[in-house]
């Protein structure tokens, strides 16, 4: 089988994963090596239902030992298998790096035997990258669940990101629909990535070498929001409202973009609510980067799984990742935004509005001194738009046409606000009026149009 | 940018600086009734370089670091308002002085960053769309067409990723070429005419044995990444498009038949 097969392959199975960042890290480029990285990291192009690709995604090998009933790689799947050689992947990396196709190489793999045996030739392969080749660009590697903690240690080493796919929000579907790995398979990793990182953290911190990146990442990281509200480009990172790191990524010498991890949606029965508290401990707990929401595509026919006529669940994916959004750059609470009583987010009004229109007694807010965590909870105001605010008030009394000048959304964020003491009489505050309009323009939306279409009147996944 | 910062020079030099006047380049001039036009002389005159050295030193130094490179960014915009909009915001930097880069609301500022903007994110769309060719000769070849005159502002990225690599990039509309030699710190930017143009679109014709085949693993992994139930009949509208400008795609190793 030539490397074109292999491709066509290898990739088509490891396209069902969500991941697409090759950002978190800032290296500069070095004597005698190919490639640097940026923290914001770069879309070299898209694909037709609008993915981003940055890397060379693609699976070492999809012989996979393990059975999980959602996968199209799963051992009782009756479909072409191919493996990479480790340099035969090295070199199509170089390959594709040297023409602008990719930032680097996103490597998984199906669990060739054990996943100690797959592990090792994912080191492998990323060992000719790195050392033989001297590729100094991105690296995404997935960690196999139940892969022994020095070579993940190893793996870490020459890889910028890490990830561990917990895919199923809960022990119980993880055990029905994955028999060969358990919850602890796929956490001890996380665990572990989180661990190394920061005792690394503290033994940098501590040795105070390196002081001037130090000080230029205090100074960074000092910098008000004010401030930040005046450069042209921001890095999208930087402006979550989380704890960040105070090592310099270009310091670190184990993952030092972090670790990710993915959540397949609409597979399994549980709510939007039980995976927003999921999500909500992983970051807190685990120090995770991003999270990734997977809409489920049915393609396997399985009494375990939804029929293979059920819509992808696109507009709860969406929704996620607004939630998610709001989590990480808002400072929303997950109790903000579902409950328990109400465990599912609304699919036609975003939950940043649906919690605003719930809450409208916290409103109008005053653009002349609310701070930023109360600019941020103005629908149509988002990270750039409430930190541009606060630099421009402290030159100008701002009133609205200033604020659209800023390109702040005025046409969703107007009935919220008041400058200066006025309000605008276009837009009043009024939850209803606001509530219908809004759900009325979605419903007319060419998007909402199309899914309603697609998914019918029922969607519970 | 020389000449805008060498007219600015002048005006400043003629103790002109509160007559009413207006920049523009000279293929976008029309005259108003009653209006005088002056010509600057071409940039390549060593006074006029060294006199847009002065006055953009002295800017930098006045206002700082982070509005000199947004100057720079809007000279590089094809708008045809571009030259006054940066006069007036040279004007108004060496009227506040450090207080500029703080003037987020003001008209004038807010023209020229929406300037710097427009051409930043060229910038962007140059490191995500440019794409390299493998030629015969070992060096490496790209065409891209901005709407910006951004690829002296981006050949640095590709020498930061290619330091070991002999590479050059051509923009026809602009008629400028980055040309970078192994191991070198800095891309050299050559301004070109039609013929020099052409000559090194022709260039690109004689590619490496290698070439094909890796256009065509581009092309094979593009088409396999694509997943059903998200395309555009599914969400109303193409997401793709939205963030792939089409006038890209002529370009694109992945989009081509």
């Amino acid at each position: 089988m030539d490397v074109q097969d292999k491709l066509d392959i290898l990739a088509e199975a490891a396209k069902y994963d969500a991941a697409c960042t090759s950002s978190g890290v800032t290296r500069a480029p070095r004597r005698g090596m190919l490639g640097a990285t940026s923290a914001a990291g770069c879309c070299h192009t898209f694909t037709p239902d609008g993915r981003c690709i940055t890397l060379l995604k693609v699976l070492m090998s999809n012989a996979c030992s393990y059975d999980c009933a959602y996968c199209v790689n799963r051992s009782s799947a009756s479909c072409r298998r191919a493996t990479f050689t480790p340099r035969e992947l090295a070199e199509l990396t170089v390959d594709f790096y040297k023409r602008n196709y990719i930032e680097g190489l996103f490597l998984s793999s199906g669990v060739m035997g054990t996943p100690d045996a797959t592990t090792e030739r994912m080191i492998q392969c990323l060992t000719i990258l790195r050392k033989e080749l001297r590729f100094n660009g991105y690296i995404h590697a997935k960690v196999i669940p139940g892969t022994d903690p020095e070579l993940i240690d190893r793996l870490g080493r020459l890889a910028d990101r890490l990830s561990s796919n917990l895919e199923l929000p809960s022990s119980t579907s993880l055990q029905e629909l994955c028999p060969q790995k358990s919850a602890r398979d796929v956490l001890s990793p996380m665990k572990q990535i989180t661990q190394t990182r920061a005792t690394e953290e503290q033994l940098l911190l501590s040795s105070g070498k390196d002081k001037r990146s130090q000080k230029a990442l205090a100074r960074r990281q000092g910098c008000s929001h004010a401030q930040e509200g005046l450069q042209l480009r921001s890095n999208g990172a930087e402006l979550t409202l989380g704890r960040k790191s105070r090592i310099a990524s270009s310091r670190r010498s184990f993952a030092p973009a972090g670790q990710s991890t993915q959540l397949i949606i609409g597979a399994t029965p549980e709510s939007d609510n039980h995976i927003l508290q999921l999500s909500h401990s992983l970051y807190a707990h685990y120090d995770i980067k991003r999270i990734f929401f997977s809409a489920y595509i049915p393609m396997m026919e399985d009494s375990r799984l939804p029929q293979t006529d059920t819509p992808v669940p696109l507009r709860r994916e969406h929704r996620l990742y607004q939630a998610d959004w709001l989590m990480r750059y808002y400072a929303f609470d997950p109790d903000e935004l579902v409950t328990p009583q109400e465990p599912w987010l609304d699919l036609d009004l975003d939950p940043k509005l649906a919690w605003a229109l719930r809450h409208i007694d916290r409103f109008p807010v005053e653009v002349m001194d609310a701070p930023l965590e109360l600019l941020l909870r103005v629908p149509g105001i988002g990270p750039v738009g409430a930190r541009r605010i606060l630099a421009a008030r402290r030159t100008k009394s701002l009133g609205f046409d200033d604020l659209r000048k800023l390109n702040i959304t005025l046409k969703r964020a107007r009935p919220f606000l008041s400058c200066c003491g006025r309000r605008s009489r276009e837009a009043p505050l009024d939850a209803e009026l606001i509530r219908t309009e809004a759900v009325s323009n979605a419903k007319s939306s060419k998007y909402n149009r199309t899914r309603r279409q697609a998914e019918g009147q029922l969607s519970l996944f | 940018m020389e000449g805008i910062l060498a007219a600015t020079g002048v005006v400043y030099l003629a103790g002109a600086v509160n007559a009413p006047l207006r920049l523009a380049r000279a293929d976008h001039l029309q005259p108003r009734l009653g209006e005088a036009v002056l010509a600057m002389p071409p940039t390549t005159d060593n006074d006029v370089f060294a006199l847009a050295d002065r006055v953009h030193s002295a800017f930098a130094r006045t206002c700082g670091k982070a509005c000199a490179f947004r100057l720079a960014l809007a000279a590089a915009s094809d708008d045809s308002a571009m030259p006054q909009v940066l006069y007036d915001y040279l004007r108004l930097g060496f009227s506040v002085k450090d207080q500029l880069y703080g003037l987020i609301a003001d008209e004038r500022c807010i023209a020229l960053n929406s300037l710097a903007h427009y051409s930043a994110n060229e910038c962007e769309h140059v490191r995500q769309f440019l794409r390299f060719s493998h030629l015969a000769d070992g060096s490496w070849m790209a065409q891209f067409e901005p709407q910006a005159d951004v690829i002296p502002l981006e050949a640095q990225h590709f020498v930061r990723r290619m330091r070991s690599e002999r590479f050059f990039i051509v923009d026809p509309v602009h008629q400028v070429a980055a040309f970078h030699l192994p191991d070198e710190p800095k891309a050299q930017i050559v301004r070109l005419d039609d013929q020099m143009t052409e000559l090194l679109l022709d260039k690109g014709k004689d590619l490496a044995k290698d070439e094909e085949g890796v256009r065509e693993l581009w092309k094979h992994l593009y088409a396999a990444l694509t997943l059903p139930g998200r395309d555009a009949s599914q969400r109303g509208y193409d997401l793709r498009v939205s963030w792939m400008p089409k006038r890209f795609w002529k370009n694109l190793t992945e989009l081509q038949s």
